[in-house]
């Protein structure tokens, strides 16, 4: 651990055992994610955070090496990290204390090695790591996230004994997107989800009725990579708690049932000294050009981290919204990369491939690598398509259609290798291609819209 | 369709998809293997006909398309076929039993998806040199066949990190051999390892390239 984190640390410990003492705190939960996006950590008393706020509180190495079933990964070399289950350590990032209700705490933090090192492959740790890769090259990043999810009428507890299938959507199931007059039960939870957010300081911009039935979203304003990532993982936890507090069933798959898929939308742009870089008079700036050189030369291997499961390639399908192309567009929704041009604070980038299942932290991490890609080797993007991104005859590439092929693409992606590190992306692709064993040895059907077997795995989590 | 075509054996070539799904890669790789036994390649080269495969605990499906020299095999039911067989994937395609009308085709199938075991030896120097170069990989495999009366043991490799497998003649050459996926053996307690947490994730993957070849 460097120097300046162990000041921090130290500075910040008497700030941390007060804001304990003064709320009467006496559970804090310690909070990371973990590949699949889901919210991992412990629960510990006052007096354990107080004695591991510079040595970090252990967790067996499997913290990044579990599947969703509760396996161990196999299949792939291990990093040195990697042994028979050794500790890693998670330290707390005192800037994320919040009191998450009467008497509890809870605060983010990221992984790390007995000897002090980052752990390489984790999440919050890369996304720093990209940061400070952009920042070295005189940039800063400011995101935005879309956050969609799917909400159900019955309780989780009625969802998991029907198996997450044939669930009622709040809110009924005619409609369309923006629908306002959708019954009172689905408002309600919306507004109690925003009353949730502004008693946690999570701030909030927006939130709609979206496409499928059931479905919502709701986008967080736009800041700094890393506070925008703390603020969807909490997020979602809110959504996951009001939900259950109000006998309701939530879930962020990728595509909970035949009707419809759902996103995590990226919104970026590139700032120095509080002006946008991706504003110029008219079409996009030279930064956002190579912005978006980098974005397209890295999006096939990109489509592993963005489309993470196997339901996560359900979504690719023309028409219905995701894109299917590695293309991008000014204004134009069907690509994978929609430019938002010519306003000097709203010039943005939309990266509309992440699926509602994706770890935002590595996503905006992986956009980001390919953004560094794009501005070190000054790349020039593709023509822009003005066309329908769907259902062409030809010359566009496809993005890759399955689990297997985005892997393969991201094992050949020599760029992200480059920016990202090759330990994540061998690590990142190993835990892939047991994903896709594990789906079609032991149960998973990919003849049929979507398999039991999916439900069981992607509905609570990630 | 983008093939995945290994150079022909005995002269019956035998394609499947590039992105194909594990078990459409086991039958191509086993038929692949009895297309280089000089007893099974006659056969091989004989079948002519659709036959699809269904697992019998999963719903894994894939469809062979036999032609003579060109064998195509196919994920999931393509169409209507000559011959539909409930298999069981994790021992080597046993089925239940095949009615009269087809028994013919049947046993020349099934004869083609079981090829002869190797000698437990042999199939460890082969998994050994199609491997030993994986990312990971221990410097030296030791193989340990275990009988009720005698234990023998081969030393494949030279170096400091050592992995062990155990187990009788047969489960050795089914693992080795790919007949058999490793981990599954040895959850099942089969066949017994020693090594490392991280040695036993290289070697899963080890067993899913002589298995799957992927």
């Amino acid at each position: 651990m460097s120097e300046a984190v162990v000041r921090s640390l130290h500075d910040s410990k008497s700030e941390v055992l007060d804001f304990l003492r003064d709320r009467e705190i006496s559970t804090i939960r310690l909070e990371a994610t973990n590949h699949d996006g889901a919210l991992i950590g412990k629960n510990v008393s006052p007096s354990k955070l107080r004695s591991g706020l510079t040595s970090g509180f252990a967790f067996a190495d499997v913290a990044f090496g579990l599947d969703l079933g509760n396996l161990p990964q196999f299949g792939f070399a291990y990093p040195q990290w990697r042994g028979n289950l050794p500790d890693v350590f998670l330290r707390i990032d005192p800037s994320t204390l919040v009191e998450w209700s009467r008497g509890r705490a809870s605060v983010m933090g990221d992984f790390w090695l007995p000897d002090g090192s980052p752990l390489p492959v984790c999440p919050r740790n890369l996304l720093r790591r990209m940061t400070e890769k952009l920042a070295s090259l005189g940039y800063e990043a400011k995101v935005a996230v879309e956050i969609e999810a799917t909400v159900f009428e019955e309780s989780i507890h009625v969802a998991r004994s029907r198996k997450y299938r044939d669930l009622t959507p709040l809110g009924g199931s005619a409609g369309f997107a923006y629908h306002v007059a959708r019954s009172k039960d689905w408002d309600d939870y919306m507004l109690a989800v925003a009353r949730r957010f502004d008693e946690l300081g999570i701030e909030w911009d927006v939130w709609n009725d979206e496409a499928a039935s059931g479905q919502v979203e709701v986008n967080l304003v736009a800041g700094s990579p890393m506070s925008v990532c703390d603020s969807w993982a909490r997020a979602r936890q809110v959504m996951r708690e009001v939900a259950h507090e109000y006998g309701h069933s939530v879930t962020f798959m990728a595509k909970p049932t035949a009707e419809a898929g759902q996103a995590s939308h990226l919104n970026l742009s590139l700032q120095r000294d509080g002006v946008n870089l991706f504003y110029q008079d008219a079409g996009p700036s030279p930064v956002m050009r190579q912005a978006i050189g980098g974005l397209m030369a890295t999006l096939p291997g990109a489509t592993s981290i963005a489309l993470p499961q196997i339901t996560s390639y359900r979504r690719l399908v023309s028409l219905t919204g995701p894109p299917v192309t590695v293309s991008w567009g000014v204004d134009n929704k069907t690509t994978a990369v929609r430019a938002v041009v010519g306003h000097p604070t709203y010039s943005r980038l939309e990266h509309r491939l992440p699926g509602a299942d994706a770890n935002l932290y590595l996503v905006t991490a992986t956009i980001l690598a390919g953004i560094i890609a794009g501005l070190t080797h000054e790349l020039e993007p593709p023509a822009e398509v003005t066309d329908m991104a769907w259902c062409l005859p030809d010359g566009l590439p496809p993005i890759p259609p399955t689990m297997s092929k985005a892997a393969d693409a991201l094992s050949h992606d020599q760029l992200l290798a480059e920016t990202l590190g090759a330990e994540f992306v061998d690590y990142w692709v190993g835990t892939r291609r047991w994903e896709w064993m594990q789906f079609h040895t032991n149960g998973g059907d990919p003849s049929v819209e979507l398999s039991e077997w999916e439900s069981l795995r992607y509905f609570e989590l990630p | 369709m983008s093939s995945n075509v290994t150079s022909p054996s005995g002269g019956v070539t035998v394609h499947c998809d590039d992105d194909a799904p594990p078990v459409v890669r086991l039958v191509a790789r086993t038929l692949r293997d009895a297309a280089r036994d000089p007893e099974l390649v006659s056969v091989l080269g004989r079948i002519k006909g659709r036959v699809s495969l269904r697992s019998h605990n999963t719903p894994q499906r894939a469809t062979i398309d036999f032609g003579g020299r060109e064998v195509a095999v196919l994920a999931g039911a393509v169409g209507p076929d000559e011959l539909s067989l409930t298999v069981d994937l994790d021992d080597r395609f046993g089925v239940e039993g095949i009615d009269e009308a087809h028994h013919t085709l049947g046993d020349q199938v099934l004869a083609v998806l079981r090829p002869r075991l190797p000698d437990w030896r042999q199939a460890a120097e082969t998994f050994w040199a199609s491997t030993r170069n994986l990312p990971g990989m221990p410097a030296q495999l030791i193989c340990i066949c275990k009988s009720a009366d005698s234990c023998q043991e081969i030393t494949l490799g030279s170096g400091d990190s050592r992995y062990s497998i155990a187990g009788s003649a047969e489960s050795l050459a089914r693992v080795f051999s790919g007949a058999d996926d490793l981990l599954t053996k040895v959850l099942a307690g089969s066949v017994e390892v020693r090594g490392t947490l991280p040695q036993l994730s290289v070697m899963t993957g080890a067993s899913w390239k002589v298995r799957y070849d992927v």
